[in-house]
């Protein structure tokens, strides 16, 4: 008997889950860890979106729907933050699922091409530059969506919560957390893809 | 560095039924955001305060404050403006600093965030995570679900003692120095989450090995080992607090 | 007898991500094991033990990739053919590290949930769970979560996973090392009163395996050699031989012509970890200890005797309660010096290679640093040439994460060798790679006269290499006399 295991590690029911709760792991320790001191309103930046969008990237909009939100959720919780808890589930979820329905598995398996490369071919060369621009283009939509979807729904819910003129004075600071979180959670997916090709077989 | 929100302990808030009190926390913040007054919003919001001291003891009962702090300042400083009818309180010069509209809502919006704050703190701060969990898998919650919230907290230690050793590596690598926060640090973080994710990454194969070899994935009927108590005392909860839901929405009306 | 386990030509090939095409690992092997006995299966770091057994346990290549074929039977099943899931009654494994196999936040959970899977009910889940928590003693741990066990604690867990499952074929990955004289001995006596069929993976012999034994193998140049115990052991023993050492260390083995300086001392120096939960007390204390320069010390003790926790102070990752650790300043004379300063100083060999590779390729891994320090490009480059050849890393094209485990230890020294610090800290090293790989790095260090200081569990290994071999037992630091004398 001979078989090739590598085509169907990823569709694996334990494969998905543990990949799931890995990256759930990952985006509550990135929320919690790793804050940056620019923000006004809390007075930092948390990294989780980076983690958010690097698994939206890597593993898919289904991996980065449950693992955005969970592990956010949770975060919130371990943190006293709990009331936040049910509203980070959703608006981190739907920001993973949506970057990662935008990008789809083209972005991840493209960033592997252009490095395997050899630059011997000048028209090849002008071919993958081209669809580069191309890819940039649809991640840079994956994140503005993303964005919308995080920044908007956030400034809904504190507007119920606790009024307009709070939920506003936290846009702009969504929005540079957002923003990090898209260019991290970029430049990630293109570093690990480099530095791990097998990565860019996981998206589901 | 990572601590769960639960303090145990055996008030009765501790003692009720995990199910019956997730109810009430849903009925409770309903309630908040029903217009009934603030009279009641800040009665009911009360009871849940006083309710955190057997929960979580004086000495917790009172740190949802300290987070709560700031956006209690910001919903003071930011609410007021947006109101210009009613009668007028304050001004300065020209401007309209203060109505009695704007008051009325930034006392309210205090109230509802405060009360929304504590149903919360009440509810983790006396049900440890895995009955939350249990709690949850009883309101229908998938399996596979439960799963995953299971082992992410499993993770998140793992992960964290991860990324301590790896930002321990990078810097006596030179490649990443603590305590300077500027553009330096951040580009010397890109490294450190890099080496981090790949090592995650790289467990996954592993730890899903270990999953289908404890029978994960088999079309065999899973059972259940830990189960919430049920029987008489699951029932009695379940109807103080379908009595307490109807009690805290019909009130109001009553009184009125 | 009957057959528990039987191998027919099996070749297996991990798949490859790099240019080269990667090497079988195993080619036509063979081997049978009988039911209800115990085996031991030797094999050297990287020949394929850990892959062997995930092939037993149908995991493999399920889960890694790579081509495979022939026939393995387990307890009647064909394992090639059947999904993991499927084997739970069939084959248990204990990993050889625990942290990649526990998944559950909580002891109790971790031991039912294999259980669950079988179906049981309640009562039978209470009975196997009751009585493998008192027979592993985890009775006070039950609901801990299981990060927080020592290495020892987590092992114990596993097993009693192992056993409340009860499955026909036992496995267990180096399970014999990270337990304890006497849990050695309850393991082993459970393995042959149970009557399952038990084979232990080990890379180091042990005195206990000669009581209790039945037959012993090697896995070796792709191949399952099955024979007697002295066959076995001396296919195991040709690389291991102490003796032989001292040959391949000229540097080490001739007598001193360095002058003999600290590099470092330590002077009262005292240290707790802030808040530890355990309920331990644990103090590390040293009152005086030199490490001197062209000199190799060894850290020697079990876990959680201060070893690591004194490697910490001296790279300056964490910083003395009391006390002072000094380094020459200018002029020679020793000084205070702050946690900064001993992390340009002394250079840190984590146990695991993993934390610091962060690159696409080995030239890019070893270019880092010297880039950082603002050495030009062409030179870095040429740099990151000799010194990959230095350390056995030719192709500098491959991709670090993908490489094999001794490769990517190879690049880890090599990138702190780049650092060129006055003092090095081998963290266990020796664990997972070739005895003689090790020699051959410790070499190239002490050759540039770098002052080294390793921690090992290997007594023996610190007796035959160090100059100084410090014992560290509760926190407490002792010298004892080092090979040079003999």
């Amino acid at each position: 008997m001979t078989s090739n295991g590598s085509n169907n590690i990823s569709t694996s029911p334990a494969y998905r889950i543990v990949s799931i709760s890995v990256l759930t792991a990952v985006t509550a320790v990135f929320t919690l860890l790793i804050r940056i001191p620019i923000a006004p309103t809390r007075g930092y930046i948390n990294l989780g979106d980076v983690a958010i969008f690097f698994t939206a990237f890597t593993f898919g909009p289904i991996t980065a729907l449950i693992s955005g939100g969970l592990g956010t959720a949770i975060a919130d919780l371990l943190s006293g933050y709990a009331q936040w808890a049910p509203i980070s589930l959703v608006i981190h979820g739907l920001q993973g699922l949506a970057a990662g329905l935008i990008v789809r598995k083209h972005l991840i398996k493209f960033q592997r091409i252009q490095f395997q490369q050899n630059s011997d071919n000048a028209a090849e060369i002008d071919e993958y530059r081209e669809k580069g621009v191309r890819k940039m283009l649809i991640s840079l939509t994956a994140g503005l969506v993303g964005t919308i979807i995080m920044v908007g729904l956030y400034f809904l819910s504190g507007a119920a919560l606790y009024g307009i003129g709070p939920a506003a004075f936290e846009v702009p600071g969504n929005i540079i957390q957002c923003v990090v979180g898209f260019v991290g959670g970029y430049m990630l997916t293109r570093a690990v893809v480099k530095a791990y090709p097998p990565v860019s077989d996981l998206f589901l | 560095m990572i601590e769960s929100s639960y303090h145990e302990g055996d008030s009765f808030v501790h003692a009720f039924d995990p199910r019956a009190k997730l109810l009430l926390l849903i009925t409770g913040i309903t309630t908040l955001f029903l217009p009934f007054g603030v009279e009641f919003s800040a009665a009911y919001t009360g009871v849940f305060i006083l309710l955190a001291i057997p929960a979580a003891g004086f000495r917790h009962a009172f740190s949802p404050f300290k987070l709560l702090l700031p956006l209690i300042i910001l919903i003071i400083l930011l609410t007021p403006p947006f109101f210009k009818e009613g009668e007028v309180l304050i001004t300065y010069r020209n401007w309209i600093l203060l109505t009695e509209a704007g008051l009325m809502r930034t006392i309210v919006l205090i109230i509802r965030f405060t009360g929304i704050t504590y149903a919360f703190f009440l509810f983790f701060t006396s049900t440890p995570l895995n009955q939350v969990v249990l709690t949850l898998r009883w309101y229908g919650l998938p399996l596979n679900a439960a799963l995953i919230v299971s082992m992410s907290f499993r993770f998140i230690p793992y992960i964290t003692t991860t990324y301590h050793h790896v930002s321990d590596a990078h810097k006596l690598r030179g490649s990443y120095q603590t305590g300077m926060w500027g553009w330096s640090h951040i580009r010397g973080l890109l490294p450190v989450l890099t080496s981090v994710l790949i090592k995650s990454v790289k467990t996954i194969p592993v730890m899903a090995m270990s999953l289908e070899s404890r029978g994960f994935g088999s079309n065999r009927k899973r059972t259940s080992y830990q189960r919430l108590r049920g029987g008489r005392i699951l029932f009695t909860h379940f109807i103080f607090s379908v009595m307490i839901s109807l009690i805290i929405i019909a009130l109001p009306y009553v009184v009125a | 007898m009957n057959t528990a386990v039987s191998v027919k030509d099996l070749q297996f090939t991990y798949p490859s991500y790099s240019s080269a095409k990667s090497k079988p690992l195993f080619i036509d092997l063979e081997g049978v094991f009988h039911q209800g006995i115990i085996h031991v299966v030797f094999g050297r770091p990287e020949s394929g033990k850990t892959t062997f057994g995930r092939l037993l346990a149908g995991l493999v290549p399920a889960f890694t990739g790579g081509n495979v074929s022939g026939s393995v039977l387990v307890d009647a099943v064909q394992v090639l053919e059947t999904r993991g899931c499927h084997l739970l009654e069939h084959v248990g494994l204990v990993f050889q590290d625990p942290d990649e196999q526990i998944l559950m936040a909580q002891v109790e959970d971790e031991i039912v949930f294999p259980l669950e899977s079988m179906s049981l009910n309640r009562p039978q889940m209470h009975e196997r769970l009751e009585a493998e928590v008192s027979f592993w003693d985890l009775d006070d741990l039950r609901s801990s979560n299981p990060g927080d066990l020592s290495g020892g604690e987590k092992k114990r867990l596993l097993l009693a996973v192992l056993c409340a499952v009860n499955p026909a074929v036992w496995i267990l990955d180096e399970t014999f090392e990270e337990l304890d004289e006497q849990w050695r001995e309850v393991l082993i006596k459970r393995a042959v009163e149970s009557g399952r069929t038990v084979i232990i993976l080990a890379s180091k012999h042990i005195p206990l395996y000669d009581l209790y034994v039945s037959t012993w193998s090697i896995i070796d140049n792709n191949q399952l050699y099955q024979g007697p115990r002295e066959e076995a052991l001396q296919k195991l023993g040709d690389n291991w031989e102490y003796k032989k050492i001292h040959p391949s260390l000229p540097y080490i083995s001739g007598d001193s012509q360095y002058q003999r300086e600290p590099v470092i001392s330590i002077r009262h120096l005292s240290f707790s970890y802030p808040g530890s939960k355990s309920g331990s007390d644990f103090t590390l204390y040293v009152d005086n200890l030199d490490i001197y320069s062209g000199q190799i010390t060894a850290f020697y003790g079990p876990n959680g005797s201060g070893k690591s926790t004194l490697s910490k102070l001296l790279c300056g990752l964490i910083s003395p309660e009391r006390g002072e650790i000094l380094i020459p300043g200018k002029g020679g004379r020793l000084r205070h010096a702050a946690p900064g300063a001993l992390q340009r100083y002394t250079g840190y060999l984590f146990q695991n290679p993993d934390y610091q590779i962060f690159l696409p390729t080995i030239k890019d891994e070893l270019m880092y640093s010297l880039l950082q320090a603002g050495i030009e490009k062409s030179d870095a480059r040429a740099q990151a040439a000799t010194c990959g050849e230095l350390f056995g890393l030719y192709n500098l094209k491959d991709t670090p994460a993908t490489m094999s485990y001794g490769s990517r230890k190879r690049l880890q020294a090599a990138v702190c060798y780049q650092l060129d610090r006055i003092c090095t800290i081998f963290d266990e090293a020796d664990s997972g790679i070739l005895l003689a790989e090790y020699i051959r790095i410790i070499d190239l260090f002490v050759k540039r006269e770098s002052s080294l200081i390793i921690i090992t569990h290997d007594l023996r290994l610190a007796e035959k290499l160090a100059d100084t071999v410090v014992q560290f037992q509760d926190g407490r630091a002792r010298k004892v006399e080092g090979r040079r004398k003999s």
